[in-house]
């Protein structure tokens, strides 16, 4: 069976995920004006542009840009890191109960979001965090460990115990092991672990929201949120399209990844 | 010291119990796991040489996220309503029993729970299975991947146009004749936990490929080429060597999506907000809008202790079982690599 | 290889490597210089508002503000209503809270007002009313226990919006008695238009017409009801859901998932002949098209009661100042200056919506024509039912009424469960009373 069987399943696949990015794209096109209150199949006009700057300046979409590219960039860095040396810890390096490290740092991932919030505030009221940059980077960056600790940490068991063996009878200090050994050969592991977390980090808005709210501190979500308020609703062209340009920074990392990592784990695991 | 972490134990009793199944015959191998390894003498500095590498990952997790959370248990024992608080005792969780939301509520979770493992993790390992090394594979799973890195804004939009009475499925029915079958779908229970459930289907399921597919590019070429020597092909490839291959992957994979399904709120809060009616509502949604919307602090928090309880019970019944397995298989591998 | 292991040496290296912390600390204060502190600088009082919308006409408030008062107000925003309470509500005992907020009159403004966490404004009130800066008879909507607590900032009518150009190919009047409504409705579902908007999505749309119907037919009785001094199971309750239930046996309605985002371009494009909102819903209309006065007009809806005095539902925001703010004397003064007719000129016109100073003229001729016509008739002013009754009553009614519009002939169970959620709502509303 196989060939034929596998690609008419993939074409299945493929149009059925097809079907809503094309209405994203034809009616992020829509004039605002020609937008009529049902969706789209067919270009209605090529107001792109338009609808783009129209989204960028009503909801102030600039400064938190910024704001968040720094976040994302530095708390999926950061948490990567963090996660990596846990993984580290609890599985190469003789640590003692290392199942009570591991369900410690995954039942961060457990809880429910929403029940931090309230207490998260009273603690960022009382610590100064409140409403600041390094605040949010904090909070995101303990967020998105994780789910970065267990995707790392399982990768990081498929890995061979006799190269950390070979290296330690070498005279290789720990840190020497974790840089020259277990990252290089996890490059993969690590890069999807920190897009990821960019990715949930770029696209969070209810942290966001809740401990901060100066328009240079609040991440772009709340800046895109702003397009779907009842009060001032820009209609849906407007606001597919800012989310167009607001998910610019996802899509291009997902294309970088391709590129970069899997051709990375290809290489290794032959 | 649990069974995570003594995987040779456990290994052995698991391949034992499975030896009469081929390929696996080889987990046999006495195995040993390198942290095991380095504990059996103390030389590497003690103990606590270890401890400084976990210590910011536990002062981030334990802060800001373990803390709250023991804060918020802490507040179900209160009957909370803004700006007074009595203490109520276990009474928060009294009426947990007697309230048709919540029953409601848990039944939708379980929807999610079943509809997420069905739908995109099944889909996601089909889908990376199939598009591996295949011709244009690659842009396959790009488009797929695409709706995760899509603002939930975006998501919220697309779906309504997707799904409200005018909306693109109901369009596309009419279109070809099934009128009939177009209907309402998002308002009216079970329809929109179940259509909010593909919603999350065609979003998440991107990762899930992209992690599979890690998975399957790690799979040594010699193995392979091994049991195809072996005459394996197809759905015995697939059961015998791929699967068992994808262990580790496939516990992450699992594992996020028993807890994202069970803690299920984005999608429905921004296309329903639980409603109508509450119809569409899940523990996340129910313990949210008890707490934030109604202001009943402390009922909210004990839904979501209830809520933590679960995620953590099942989470652990289900790692508990896995994990060993995956680290056996690691050394497995080591040992067939070797050999 | 065990026995090799007898050459390792200790690991002396210490574990966290020293990079990884210099880059973490560098960012850490990279990140502290570019933050902001919480509180302003003299001459600046923050407003913290829940919709991106209110951001310009604040800031062209705050700029006429400069001039009169030397002050400036920054406006911030939480775009998520139920975030922005929760923030509201959780802040108000720190230091962190915002000087100055928006929020909503009624009960929720007496909600927030009974936590002590708000500032007493009667003087100011006192003082506008004296200079005729303000319409006194919207005091009972920002009082609680006889004090003023917070300022009106728009003042929104509830109205039916419709487009000009698809009554006149329809040889349509605006309706002046209920028949009118009624025959307008035939003619437009005769003509294949849509006759009315109605909605259950984003769940609080659920209460736009038992609020409407019931206060045509009834207003002093739905005064009372919103006080907790009638019950929802009385007869007069039930008529205005049976009333709505004839609608839908008419098919009048468009599909109750319908957005208010959809409803508008719907209505400028002729589908959908009327749209019951706000006046705020405006700019929504115009952006999708819409042009006052041409295609875009609005009108109250008349009377089922004729006998009764005519009603209009308003929607009017409070500026309150709080107690914990760090720039409180500021704020104070700012509160002092805000119905001045300047400021409030540059507000509501940036706005364009309704304005609480009857010195102010809307700019936009739709609602300055609306405004007139409650001024000149005298329209009875009644608060929405989104500011009626304990916050969480009305969150549960509106689900309640949404159950309703999805299954219509239920009203009965509909109403009985209303009331049964109203007793013990109003007990416990009463019993924090006391305290």
């Amino acid at each position: 069976m196989g060939r034929t069987v596998r690609h008419l399943f993939i074409a299945g696949c493929v149009l059925l995920w097809l079907i809503p990015l094309y209405l994203l794209v034809v009616n992020a096109l829509t004039p605002a004006a020609e937008y009529t209150g049902k969706p789209d199949w067919t270009f209605q006009g090529f107001d792109l542009v338009e609808n783009i700057k129209t989204a960028w300046n009503v909801a102030g979409i600039g400064d938190s840009f910024q704001a968040s590219l720094l976040y994302a960039v530095v708390c999926g860095l950061a948490a990567v890191l963090i996660a990596a040396m846990a993984a580290f810890a609890v599985v190469v390096l003789p640590i003692p109960r290392p199942a009570f490290w591991f369900w410690l740092i995954y039942s961060g991932t457990l809880f429910p979001l929403q029940m931090f919030l309230a207490p998260l505030f009273g603690l960022y009221a009382d610590a100064d965090l409140y409403d600041t940059r390094l605040g949010l980077m904090l909070i995101y960056a303990a967020w998105a460990v994780p789910f970065a600790f267990f995707l790392i940490r399982n990768q990081m068991t498929t890995m061979p115990p006799e190269l950390t063996e070979a290296a330690l009878i070498d005279g290789a200090s720990f840190r020497r092991i974790f840089w020259r050994i277990h990252v290089p050969l996890m490059k993969a592991g690590l890069g999807a672990a920190f897009i990821f977390q960019f990715t949930a980090v770029w696209n969070d808005l209810l942290l966001g929201i809740t401990l901060s709210r100066s328009p240079d501190v609040q991440p772009v979500m709340a800046a895109l949120t702003t397009l779907n308020n009842a009060y001032s609703s820009t209609g849906p062209p407007v606001i597919l399209a800012g989310a167009l340009i607001v998910s610019a920074p996802t899509l291009l990392l997902f294309l970088v990844f391709r590129g970069l990592f899997l051709r990375g784990v290809t290489a290794s695991a032959r | 010291m649990t069974e995570i972490v003594t995987p040779g134990r456990r290994a052995a009793k698991h391949s034992a119990k499975h030896s009469a199944k081929p390929m696996r015959v080889r987990r046999r191998v006495p195995t040993r796991t390198p942290h095991h390894a380095a504990r059996g003498n103390g030389r590497l500095g003690g103990p606590l040489a270890a401890l400084p590498w976990a210590l910011p990952a536990f002062a981030f997790v334990g802060v800001l996220l373990v803390y709250p959370f023991f804060r918020s248990v802490y507040d179900s024992f209160f009957e909370n309503n803004g700006f007074t608080s009595s203490f109520t005792g276990f009474d928060n969780y009294a009426r947990l029993a007697d309230d048709p939301i919540f029953g409601r509520s848990l039944l939708n979770t379980l929807m999610w729970v079943v509809g997420t493992l069905l739908l995109p993790v099944l889909a996601g390992l089909l889908i990376a299975v199939a598009t591996h090394r295949m011709r244009f594979g690659g842009i396959a799973q790009l488009i797929i991947v695409l709706p995760y890195a899509i603002s939930a804004a975006a998501t919220a939009v697309l779906w309504n146009f997707m799904l409200t009475s005018d909306g693109a499925v109901n369009q596309v029915l009419r279109g070809v004749g099934l009128d009939s079958w177009a209907q309402t779908w998002l308002l009216e229970w079970p329809q929109n936990t179940l259509s909010m459930i593909v919603a999350s289907t065609w979003q998440a399921t991107g990762l899930n490929v992209v992690l599979f597919a890690i998975g399957l590019r790690a799979i040594p070429q010699d193995t392979v080429e091994a049991a195809q020597l072996d005459g394996a092909s197809g759905w015995r490839m697939f059961r015998y060597i791929t699967l068992p291959q994808l262990r580790a992957v496939t516990v992450v994979v699992v594992g996020m999506a028993i807890v994202n399904s069970l803690k299920a709120f984005d999608m429905i809060w921004i296309l329903t907000k639980g409603g109508p009616s509450r119809s569409s509502e899940t523990l996340a949604l129910t313990m949210y809008r008890e707490a934030f919307r109604l202001f009943h602090v402390g009922y909210g928090s004990a839904i979501a202790l209830v809520l933590s309880v679960i995620v953590v019970a099942s989470s652990w019944l289900y790692l508990r079982r896995q994990m060993p397995e995956a680290e056996a298989e690691a050394d497995a591998r080591a040992a067939t690599a070797k050999a | 290889m065990s026995g090799s292991r007898h050459r390792l040496h200790p690991a002396s290296d210490a574990p966290l490597d020293r990079r990884t912390l210099l880059a973490a600390t560098a960012a850490g204060a990279l990140a502290t210089a570019c933050g902001t502190a919480s509180g302003q600088p003299p001459g600046k009082v923050a407003v913290l508002g829940d919709s991106a919308a209110w951001e310009k006409p604040m800031a062209a408030a705050g700029a006429a503000m400069k001039s009169v008062a030397g002050l400036r107000l920054v406006p911030e925003v939480n775009p998520s209503l139920e975030s922005f309470e929760q923030v509201v509500k959780s802040s108000l005992r720190t230091s962190k809270t915002p000087d100055m907020l928006k929020y909503w009159s009624g009960y929720r403004l007496q909600d927030l007002a009974r936590t002590g966490g708000i500032v007493d404004l009667t003087r100011q009130w006192d003082r506008a009313v004296g200079k005729g800066w303000v319409d006194a008879s919207l005091r009972d909507a920002f009082t609680y226990r006889g004090r003023v607590y917070a300022l009106p900032m728009n003042l929104a009518y509830w109205v039916f919006f419709y487009n000009i150009e698809v009554f006149e190919e329809h040889r349509l009047q605006v309706p002046e008695t209920w028949d009118d409504f009624l025959a307008t409705c035939e003619r437009l579902k005769k003509s294949g238009i849509t006759p009315l908007h109605g909605s259950a999505a984003d769940r609080w749309p659920a209460f736009i017409w038992f609020q409407e119907i019931l206060s045509r037919q009834d207003p002093q009785f739905y005064e009372d009801l919103m006080n907790g001094r009638e019950r929802y199971t009385d007869p007069r309750a039930e008529r205005a859901l049976r009333t709505l239930e004839s609608f839908f046996d008419e098919d009048w309605f468009t599909s109750m998932d319908m957005s208010h985002a959809d409803a508008a371009p719907a209505l400028v494009h002729g589908k959908v002949g009327m749209v019951p909102c706000g006046t705020w819903l405006g700019s929504t209309l115009v952006g999708a098209g819409g042009k006052p006065g041409k295609n875009l007009g609005a009108f109250v809806l008349p009377m089922a009661d004729p006998k009764a005095r005519p009603c209009v539902i308003f929607e009017s925001s409070a500026l309150v100042s709080t107690v914990k703010g760090p720039d409180r004397e500021e704020a104070l003064k700012a509160a002092g200056h805000w119905l001045r007719p300047a400021v409030m000129k540059a507000f509501s016109h940036s706005l364009q919506d309704g304005c609480p100073n009857p010195e102010v003229e809307p700019a936009n001729p739709v609602i300055g024509g609306l405004a007139k016509k409650v001024r000149g008739d005298k329209l009875r002013l009644l608060n929405r039912f989104w500011e009626q009754g304990p916050p969480e009553l009305v969150e549960a009614t509106v689900d309640d009424l949404a159950g309703f519009l999805l299954n219509p002939s239920s009203y009965r169970e509909v109403l009985r469960t209303m009331q049964d959620r109203a007793d013990e709502a109003w007990q416990v509303w009463r019993e924090a009373e006391e305290t």
